[in-house]
């Protein structure tokens, strides 16, 4: 990455083409699936811009953790919602770095409020 | 299917000028309940870190970055103004760089925010070298937990249950 944006809507994107060439050679991460997550990662991680990061191979499903999204991401230690700011090719064509800045809120938080929200008011 | 690494195409990682001081508190992990877990969690850390970094050591070349990412406290905070971005963890592991140092890990300041280190597992490792196997890592990973003792509560874990 370059220097880290001021701007946290920034986002880099990918083409169509990358995406469906990585879903077609990455199958679903097994550690992803079983607890559950978009994408299995450590939440402690900090890349030089101060981002977190994983490897798109712990991806349970590739097109679920593009640049843009919001994941749940997780590990033993926890689970966290991150957003995706890129993919980082830099290291490999076929397995990037993935690029996520994590969320200062807690999945059960947001599940709280989305809640809340769907509650029409008598 | 796991995608075969592109060799030879690794990251340098950026070092700022100096390490923590002795007394300061570092974060060394949120961990879940399990302390087998804390310490498989951290060599698979370490690990993943070697597979894609390395830092330049002045007068030796490359070195891969078998890294485990702490934060620093700081000097004034209490441990729930760290905590709060682990939330989701039950208990936490921390120590101080003297203690780190003293047990033979160099702690190394990494990246651009000033209170993040990387305390370095194994140390000398070619970056052309494969990969450790993740039974010799752990076993540098449980030097590092015994340094912080027994785990302790997130105080920003929620509710307080941590079980």
């Amino acid at each position: 990455m370059a220097d880290r944006p001021a701007n946290p809507w920034y986002v880099r994107e990918v083409d169509d083409e990358t995406v469906e060439r990585l879903a077609a050679i990455i199958d679903p991460h097994p550690r992803a699936v079983e607890i559950g997550v978009d994408i299995v990662g450590d939440p402690h991680r900090e890349d030089d811009d101060g981002y977190n990061w994983t490897r798109l191979h712990y991806a349970r499903n590739v097109a679920d953790v593009t640049p843009g999204s919001v994941v749940v991401m997780g590990s033993r230690v926890g689970t966290y919602l991150a957003k995706v700011v890129a993919w980082d090719f830099e290291v490999s064509d076929g397995d990037p770095i993935v690029t996520l800045n994590l969320l200062p809120v807690t999945p059960d938080a947001v599940q709280r409020a989305l809640a809340r929200s769907r509650t029409t008011a008598a | 299917m796991t995608p075969p690494p592109s060799p030879g195409r690794r990251k340098l990682r950026m070092l700022r000028p100096q390490g923590p001081p002795d007394d300061t508190a570092l974060l060394i992990r949120a961990t879940p309940a399990s302390i087998d877990e804390a310490t498989l969690d951290i060599a698979e850390d370490a690990l993943e870190s070697a597979a894609v970094y390395d830092f330049e050591r002045p007068g030796e070349g490359r070195v891969a970055l078998y890294g485990v990412s702490v934060f620093a406290r700081p000097r004034g905070a209490s441990p729930v103004e760290v905590l709060r971005r682990f939330a989701s963890s039950p208990y936490y592991l921390e120590a101080t760089a003297r203690a780190v140092r003293v047990a033979g890990f160099e702690v190394l300041p990494t990246g651009a925010n000033l209170d993040h280190f990387d305390v370095l597992l194994l140390d000398g490792r070619d970056p052309d070298d494969p990969l450790l196997p993740l039974t010799e890592v752990r076993v540098a990973a449980e030097r590092l937990v015994a340094v912080c003792g027994d785990p302790r509560p997130n105080p920003a874990y929620p509710g307080g249950s941590h079980g």
